[in-house]
């Protein structure tokens, strides 16, 4: 890389910029060669530090990146030589010995890019998906603990603690530090694809008002794993599946106030640039022969793209769709979306069916459940027991937009 | 790394003694066990008397308190244990999922504590 002196003087102008862009590339390499999670971050966090107090003072180094990884790496040995007792101590260092010194490579050599492994181990099944969640937002799409914090509604000092706690289970647990091979890759691909979905559609936030949208996150997340791990059918599908649902993002905010809904979005508004991107990672998908929940409901929103107005929807194609679906993710939601669906289909009495064939006990809690009652019930003319429904699902929304278009409902009945 | 594998399960779940299933699960068990050997990461491994064999000892100000039972009344009890020494996690998890009980009951990893010196 040829970075002329201009370059390197404007590197300290948007130095923020420059970290975030690399940082994690940075931090899943140094994590590969000290193999400690903690102390890795906190490394690369004081060598970030100390190079802008520096390069302020003495201007940016020939190769500030292999400044950076070097100073992290010195920072990381001086830590294990004083904090490892004599036995291990004596194998640790070895091991540090025998390999190539970080940030010495020559400056034309890429440094390689083991996001993948850093990605894979924060969405280990070992650790709680909540806690993937959070470590992944932190540590692979570096947000503060803060802002993780934030978009979990809870305080820093909790999640500083759940982070601190999740680190240390790596390490000790003995989680590696790899891409999974063969027959795990699938499962465990699912693992890092509903930490991804999670991220992009605020699922893990039972307060959908929290300000704090991921969609660069999950993008940039979704990206990532397609680059470095291509031809994926199911990443593919998310991809597809995030961008159909971002075509729409501009009619979703037609109202400040209520939930605008696929019924009432002004399709005008859609993206067909990002339609169109969307059918093209989909049929890549779909090339691939291996069929998947995420290739499936991305089919579903791409049916809802084809349909010039809400009428026009092919539903008894959605309903085909969401049987398929639940073969390959048997779930509450997908039989209420399907009940919804059958209900669009003029087959209220079938919804009602389906609908009612869901254990209650477990969704007495569940918004959705009650919505889509309702929405049934209505269909089928019994106004009253839609109306209660509506109230149940009022009294558990916790969004003003989402109770607004509740109200919405309970008034035209 | 050590990995203590954890077998529990409720008593009156799986194959019973004196059935043929339960021939088959000893069959099936010492399989596990030669396959563990075999790839070299055995350490250890039996199973346990039932929990209604069980003691529990406390000591408190200085006297022995002996109650009978388990320390903790859970439907899931402890049945057996694996001491193995595997690569990493994800290794041990691929033979905790192959231990037969796993099938029925839950088979709890715990790494063994590393102490210093």
């Amino acid at each position: 890389v040829n970075t002329s002196f201009n370059q390197l003087d404007s590197l300290l102008t948007h130095f923020d910029q420059w970290v975030s862009n690399d940082r994690a590339k940075w931090l899943a390499l140094l994590i590969q060669r000290i193999n400690d999670f903690e102390l890795a971050e906190d490394c690369l966090q004081e060598a970030v530090i100390k190079a802008f107090e520096l390069w302020k003072r003495q201007g940016v180094p020939a190769n500030p990146e292999n400044w950076i990884l070097r100073t992290a790496y010195n920072k990381a040995i001086d830590q294990i030589r004083r904090h490892t007792t004599f036995q291990n101590k004596k194998q640790t260092l070895i091991e540090l010995s025998q390999q190539q010194s970080l940030g010495d490579q020559k400056e034309d050599n890429e440094i390689p890019d083991e996001r993948l492994k850093l990605i894979f181990t924060c969405c280990h099944p070992a650790l709680e998906q909540q806690t993937q969640i959070a470590l992944t937002l932190n540590s692979v799409c570096g947000l503060s603990v803060e802002d993780v914090a934030q978009s979990f509604i809870v305080t820093k000092t909790t999640m500083a603690q759940r982070l601190v706690r999740a680190k240390r289970k790596i390490k000790i647990a003995g989680i590696p530090y790899q891409v999974p091979q063969g027959q795990e890759l699938k499962s465990r691909l699912n693992s890092v694809l509903s930490v991804i979905y999670l991220i992009f559609n605020q699922g893990y936030s039972s307060q959908k008002d929290s300000c704090s949208e991921h969609t660069e996150e999950s993008w940039y997340l979704i990206q990532t794993l397609n680059d470095l791990i291509p031809n994926q059918a199911e990443v593919l599908g998310l991809m597809a599946l995030m961008l159909f649902h971002n075509s729409r993002s501009k009619s979703r905010q037609q109202s400040s106030e209520t939930l605008v809904t696929l019924e009432t979005q002004d399709r005008s508004l859609w993206d067909q640039n990002l339609i169109s991107k969307a059918n093209d990672c989909f049929r890549q998908a779909m090339s691939l022969n291996d069929i998947g929940a995420y290739q499936i409901q991305a089919a579903i929103s791409g049916v809802h793209s084809l349909a010039q107005s809400f009428e026009d929807t092919d539903w008894e194609q959605i309903c085909t769709l969401y049987s398929k679906l639940y073969l390959y993710w048997p779930s509450d939601t997908v039989l209420i979306n399907h009940a919804v669906a059958l209900n669009y289909n003029n087959q209220s009495d079938q919804a009602l069916k389906l609908i009612q064939s869901i254990d209650i006990k477990k969704l007495n809690n569940y918004l959705p459940y009650h919505l889509a009652k309702a929405h049934i019930l209505k269909s089928l003319n019994q106004n009253q027991e839609a109306i209660n429904n509506l109230s149940l699902a009022m009294a558990l929304s916790q969004c003003q937009k989402e109770k607004k278009h509740i109200q919405d409902q309970i008034n035209l009945l | 790394m050590q990995y203590l594998l954890m077998i529990y399960n409720a008593e009156d779940a799986g194959p019973q003694p004196g059935t043929p299933e339960f021939m088959e699960l000893i069959q099936d068990y010492q399989d596990f066990t030669q396959e563990v050997q075999d790839a070299g990461v055995y350490l250890g491994g039996e199973p346990l008397e039932s929990v209604e064999t069980a003691s529990t000892v406390r000591v408190r100000d200085g006297h022995s308190q002996i109650t009978d039972g388990p320390f903790a009344e859970t439907k899931e009890a402890l049945g057996g244990y694996y001491l193995l020494d595997c690569v990493d996690l994800d290794q041990a998890l691929s033979y905790a999922a192959k231990i037969p009980t796993a099938k029925y009951g839950s088979i709890e990893v715990r790494p063994i504590m590393n102490l210093p010196g």
